[in-house]
């Protein structure tokens, strides 16, 4: 259980880090980038990308919060956590199997759906808690540019980013349970994604794409209601809850 | 009716499993222990590991029960494998984790006092508990696995080649333990190619082919059986020749002849040779055999009269 911490601790600090790095400079950048917002959202090139700048201003803020949401949200976390969670979920058992570790590890007296709900647990902390802390440095920031972000808001908006994160990650470890090679698994999650982000920036396709559900407008609604908009967040509980039943099952029929 | 097993005791009925198409075991029945070390012996691909992992509850049964130690095997096996101690034929380690550690990991779900007897069996058996489990050799890596092994006290243990890669004096370490062990009361079911370490610690011999058990042999009676043999060896058979080594009188007191190529080995009813060795003097027409042996036979025989091949 130490080591199962240890990588959750040092996986996680490396989220955050890269998270942070992704947040510092795009928070500081707002005020001049608040200048430009109405031009950007006159010349922006198709409906889409309308919608997504135009969603910025949704707030009386003058599109602060908006901003700080899309780029803390619907940028940062809605890419590094997606490689994050195809990451750490791709070798929860492939990597095992792979390395040759399977047998030892399932040969303890300990029961399987322990071990891989342990396992799935720290995986799914190690990608919800850089969420979480690097948001909760947004309102310092914001105070570096004088403008107010309202902590309670971003930690809902925190806990809707983790619950679709988390259920990628859930259907990876689901993957990961099934199949044998890791870096297979991580690469068909990873170009799944990039597939339905590209759906997100067609026009017509894009309600159909897994990104609708963390869109800009989305977490904008998550930031004022400070709740979940469970039409939305009903699927992704579905989706995780699905995926680690599937998972729990697998696991117990898995030769090492 | 569910199989039961006593305390020490490893049964098993009609175990079948196969993968895709291959049907790794086949039927088998068990019935070992309490007490006394096991050796599963055949080729590779015969389903010793199979089997292993059968009786531990890490691969699952097409059909058929396992009872060990009391306590059946249902589920994942977690109720089984709190009974016994189970070292795998394949080595993989967490190289990164310090070899001290590592233990601690593979003990798991296990009595405190299992660790720091493990610890004590690392420590004695040399092993630097504080380097990353990465600097050691395979010989090493089998030790630790074997420490491991024996931690816990349990009344079975199930160990797979667990003393492949070990230099000769680590190797009879390690079987002496397993001995002194065995003695205390602990079944062991020892996997092995080295038929000479399985010949000198175990007390019974199954043999596997083809996900079946092709003999189940205790070494007592091995050991008469070796008694009433006698082996000759010719440098060449006829027709005529092999018609006349198969045909004795039964006044010989031959109870079984068996040749191969130009060997032939004579099972007699009592450990006296010498009526035979004299109808062998006066036949003839047999050429004269190139040698004689008489009162042996090894383990490495009895596997290539199974097998067909020479084993080490």
């Amino acid at each position: 259980m130490r080591h199962e911490l240890a990588i959750m601790f040092w996986r996680g600090l490396v989220l955050f880090l890269v998270l942070e790095a992704m947040l510092v400079p795009a928070v500081l950048y707002w005020p001049e980038f608040r200048e430009v917002l109405p031009v950007i959202v006159k010349i922006a090139p198709s409906a889409v990308l309308k919608q997504l700048f135009g969603g910025l201003q949704m707030n009386d803020d003058g599109g602060a919060a908006g901003y700080v949401l899309a780029q803390q949200y619907f940028k940062a976390c809605n890419t590094m956590g997606v490689a994050a969670a195809a990451l750490f979920g791709m070798g929860a058992i492939a990597g095992e199997a792979q390395r040759g570790t399977l047998e030892i590890w399932l040969a303890r007296p300990i029961p399987r759906r322990r071990l891989l709900l342990e396992r799935w647990a720290m995986g799914a902390l190690s990608i919800a808690w850089p969420v979480f802390l690097s948001s909760a440095t947004i309102p310092l920031l914001g105070q570096r540019i004088g403008e107010h972000f309202s902590q309670s808001a971003l930690l809902w908006c925190s806990a809707y980013q983790s619950l679709f994160l988390v259920a990628l990650y859930s259907l990876t470890v689901l993957l990961s349970t099934l199949f044998n090679h890791p870096v297979r698994i991580a690469v068909f999650v990873l170009f799944g994604s990039i597939l339905q982000f590209a759906l997100y920036l067609v026009q017509n396709l894009t309600e159909y794409s897994l990104f609708r559900l963390v869109d800009v407008t989305r977490f904008g609604r998550v930031y004022e209601l400070r709740a979940f908009e469970w039409p939305f967040a009903l699927p992704l509980v579905v989706l995780l809850v699905g995926s680690l039943a599937g998972a729990l099952f697998a696991i117990q029929r898995r030769t090492p | 009716m569910p199989i039961q097993s006593a305390p020490g005791e490893i049964k098993a009925r009609a175990v079948s499993r196969s993968f895709g198409a291959k049907q790794a075991l086949s039927q088998i029945d068990l019935d070992l222990g309490p007490g006394g070390i096991v050796g599963l012996l055949g080729p590779n691909g015969s389903g010793k590991s199979t089997l292993l992992r059968v009786l531990t509850g890490l691969v699952r049964l097409d059909q058929g029960e396992v009872s060990l130690d009391g306590e059946q095997l249902a589920g994942d096996g977690t109720n089984v494998r709190k009974r016994c101690t189970y070292s795998p034929g394949e080595i993989g380690l967490y190289g990164e984790m310090r070899a001290g550690t590592h233990l601690d990991w593979l003990l798991r779900g296990r009595p405190r006092e299992a660790r720091a007897h493990a610890r004590r069996i690392a420590s004695e058996l040399e092993l630097p508990l504080k380097a990353r489990v990465r600097s050691f050799s395979h010989g090493m890596k089998r030790q630790l696995l074997f420490a491991a092994a024996m931690g816990p006290s349990v009344r079975v243990r199930i160990l797979d080649e667990i003393s492949e890669g070990l230099d000769p004096s680590k190797r009879g370490a390690v079987l002496e333990r397993m001995v002194a062990d065995a003695r205390s009361g602990t079944t062991i079911l020892l996997s092995s190619h080295h038929l000479g370490e399985v010949e000198s610690v175990c007390q019974r011999y199954m043999f596997l082919s083809g996900g079946k058990i092709l003999r189940d042999e205790d070494a007592a009676h091995f050991r008469d059986r070796a008694r009433r043999l006698v082996h000759l060896e010719f440098p060449a058979l006829d027709q005529a020749a092999r018609r006349a080594l198969e045909t004795w009188d039964a006044a010989l007191g031959v109870r079984e002849c068996k040749l191969t190529g130009t060997r032939c080995v004579i099972e007699l009813k009592e450990p006296d040779p010498r009526p035979l060795l004299a109808a062998l003097a006066a036949r003839t027409s047999l050429p004269a055999p190139r040698e004689v042996r008489f009162g042996e036979l090894s383990l490495a025989e009895l596997y290539r009269d199974l097998y067909g091949v020479e084993a080490v």
